[in-house]
């Protein structure tokens, strides 16, 4: 008898050491979310109300002109794409946003479509929830590190990359000194970070620094100072919504004899309208090959394909729209490359490894090529590296070199 | 010098815009005893009525600077006629409430509309600026100091002096003695909301070619309407006139001499001063004695 109760005992510790190895496999073996034989899930955030809706507005918009014509064309590998967009303005929103989108919709991949200020605040739980994530127009450092496999970008480089171009930029008017106007909020304060150092080690003095918080209109603390200094370029770090007033009350203020060099998010053909001739002869860098109105196909076939399905709103598309596009398009061609059997494991191997000079055209020729090529490689996640620079002429933006 | 010159400009500039706004809000209280809220998002409603007659339809600024402030007239009056006219016999609380989500819903109702893209109106006076030494006195600023000011008294002329004023001028003074007088407290009430909204469209329309529309305009207004209003006299339409004018001039040297943030401090630092010493203003309608 004690025999048999002893084989009993070690026949219950086989059972159960079999129940808990299965439980730890199971789950590596089920589908992951978001993805079935008819569709694909793709999640996305940003804000669509509030001082950066333009950002919002533009990533949702561009990335559902992006599907709707890559439906229209069969989809991916015969799958459809639905594209599910949640409103966050907040870091608490864009935190509530991605947990939702990946907890509650079980989307497949997602797409940062908020800026710095909420790709900044999603990063630690992307980083912990390892779902396939593309951030599309954050520069902020903090969704790049710590490093993670899983998180790609988009047409916008790092802070510190665009730093060096804006400073760049700022050094072919080979100034002694100069005036730094930045925002207090996530991105200018990242592009600062980069900026300063780069300004001293070209021997450039920064002669004052003034800050401003996001949806400011009125500049005359920042702009008198500035005047005061009698810098050779004036950098202004901030939106459009808050450059285009502050270059229109600079000549009030004896602050526009200066060269002024804008960052990009203050790009918009809202800021010659609002700045009038103030704005003549303002530098900025572009993270793409053209600027709108350009009369490149590429560029023609976009423009046009956006105001026949959106219409035609003051200050749109804006270059989120093209960023949302091109780059949904880039994401698309992952997802292609990754066949039929599409697993995140698999889609992030080969975004890794596959993903070299890739365009919207890659996909389908029906697709308009409005971004620079992007390249990914396991241990530098910045697709996209290319500037063009820009300048205001006659009240419109032109690409210059 | 020209530095103090260039800054008193731009001080009178805005406060130009400030004490229409400020006017607006003390003409309703004046005629009515409501404290509106919703000034601000009628400040927002003139420039977007501007944007749109001018922008949309092609009409010429004369026209826009017309139908604009009118347009939003009578949408004050027509608020007041249908919503706020059931609440006069209500708390006093429930009707700054209603101001309060009246601004709100028009707020959020235009950014159904027109989301929050920043949309531009262009100048009214362009062309180079004049140049008296260092000092730069553009065309722009010529304007709305000029244009604001003179509607600013005129709308102040139109309530305390003129003949369409007398209704209100009486329910300000005594509401059972203006009805005794015959005069009808619906019609009344409904024609201060119209001059009120009227102002304040006008504001609107003076602020959009320099800040841009969006409808954060509502916010960003309604706290120096407020603070202006307080400071020239709450009773008081000369001292709305005054008061915006003497904000706009706070704010910008404070602005240039201390920081931003100390712009904001210093305002309502002065405010609270004059809340503590000088409640009823420091330009009010009339001197009161101890006897």
């Amino acid at each position: 008898m004690p025999e048999s109760r002893g084989s009993m005992r070690a026949l219950t510790i086989a059972t159960a050491a079999c129940i808990i190895a299965g439980t730890m496999v199971l789950p590596s073996a089920a589908a992951d979310p978001g993805v079935d034989k008819e569709r694909i899930l793709i999640g996305a955030f940003g804000p669509l109300t509030g001082p950066a809706s333009w950002i919002g507005l533009g990533a949702r918009d561009g990335m559902q002109l992006a599907v709707d014509e890559i439906n229209a064309n069969g989809g991916v590998n015969g799958r459809k794409v639905q594209l599910q967009f949640e409103g966050a303005q907040t870091p608490a929103e864009s935190i509530a946003a991605v947990k939702k989108l990946v907890e509650q919709d079980g989307v497949f991949a997602l797409v940062l479509g908020s800026g710095s200020t909420g790709a900044a605040a999603a990063a630690d739980y992307l980083r912990e929830a390892q779902v396939p994530s593309y951030n599309i127009v954050g520069a902020t450092p903090k969704i790049r590190q710590p490093f993670s496999r899983h998180i790609f970008h988009g047409v916008f480089p790092s802070a510190a990359t665009i730093a060096a171009s804006f400073v760049q930029e700022a050094l072919r008017s080979k100034p002694k000194k100069v005036a730094i106007i930045t925002g207090t909020y996530e991105l200018p304060q990242a592009l600062l970070a980069g900026v300063e150092p780069q300004l001293k080690n070209a021997g450039v003095e920064i002669a004052t620094k003034q800050s401003f918080d996001l949806g400011a209109k009125d500049f005359t603390a920042q702009l008198v100072e500035a005047a005061r200094a009698r810098p050779d370029v004036i950098l202004f770090i901030g939106h459009y919504t808050e450059a285009a007033p502050a270059l229109r009350q600079a000549p009030e203020l004896g602050a526009r004899y200066a060269q002024w060099v804008v960052d990009i998010s203050a790009i918009s053909d809202s800021l010659p309208e609002i700045a009038g001739s103030a704005a003549d002869g303002v530098r900025s860098i572009w993270m793409f090959p053209y600027y709108f109105s350009d009369p490149a196909p590429a560029m023609r076939d976009f423009e046009g394909k956006w105001k026949r399905k959106y219409g035609t709103p003051q200050g749109r598309p804006n270059y989120v729209d093209m960023n949302g596009y091109g780059d949904m398009y880039v994401m698309t061609v992952a997802l292609h490359k990754t066949g039929a059997g599409l697993t995140r494991a698999r889609l992030v191997d080969v975004w890794n490894n596959d993903m070299h000079a890739v365009k919207p055209s890659d996909f389908g020729a029906f697709a308009s090529d409005v971004i620079f090529p992007e390249t990914f490689t396991p241990q530098d996640h910045d697709g996209n590296k290319a500037h063009s620079s820009l300048e205001v002429v006659n009240g419109h933006w032109q690409v210059v070199k | 010098m020209e530095e103090v010159l260039q800054l008193l400009l731009g001080g009178l500039k805005i406060g130009a815009i400030y004490s229409l706004a400020a006017l607006g809000i003390v003409v309703i209280h004046k005629a009515t005893k409501t404290v509106n809220f919703a000034h601000g998002a009628l400040i927002m409603l003139g420039a977007y009525f501007g944007f749109f007659l001018l922008r949309l339809l092609g009409l010429p600024y004369a026209l826009v600077y017309l139908l604009a402030p009118l347009a939003v007239g009578s949408l004050a009056a027509g608020t007041e006629w249908l919503l706020l006219r059931r609440l006069r016999r209500a708390d006093a609380f429930a009707v700054v409430i209603s101001t309060i989500f009246i601004a709100l819903a028009v707020t959020e109702l235009i950014r159904v509309v027109y989301r929050s893209d920043l949309l531009s109106m262009p100048r009214v006076w362009s062309g180079p600026p004049w140049l008296v030494g260092d000092l730069i006195l553009t065309r722009e600023t010529l304007w709305i100091i000029a244009g604001a000011f003179c509607l600013a008294v005129a709308g102040a002329s139109l309530f305390a002096a003129a003949r369409f004023g007398r209704p209100m001028r009486a329910m300000a003074s005594s509401l059972r003695g203006a009805q005794l007088c015959g005069y009808s407290v619906d019609g009344v009430y409904a024609q201060a909301w119209f001059l009120g909204g009227t102002l304040a469209g006008l504001a609107g329309l003076f602020l959009a070619p320099v800040m841009g529309i969006t409808p954060e305009l509502a916010d960003i207004m309604i706290v120096p309407a407020f603070v202006a209003a307080i400071l020239g006299g709450f009773d008081s339409i000369k001292g709305a006139v005054l008061g915006g004018l003497a904000l706009g001039l706070i704010e910008t040297f404070a602005a240039a001499y201390l920081s931003s943030a100390g712009k904001n401090a210093l305002t309502f630092l002065i405010l609270l001063c004059v809340l503590l010493w000088r409640p009823r203003g420091l330009f009010p309608e009339y001197r009161l004695r101890d006897v």
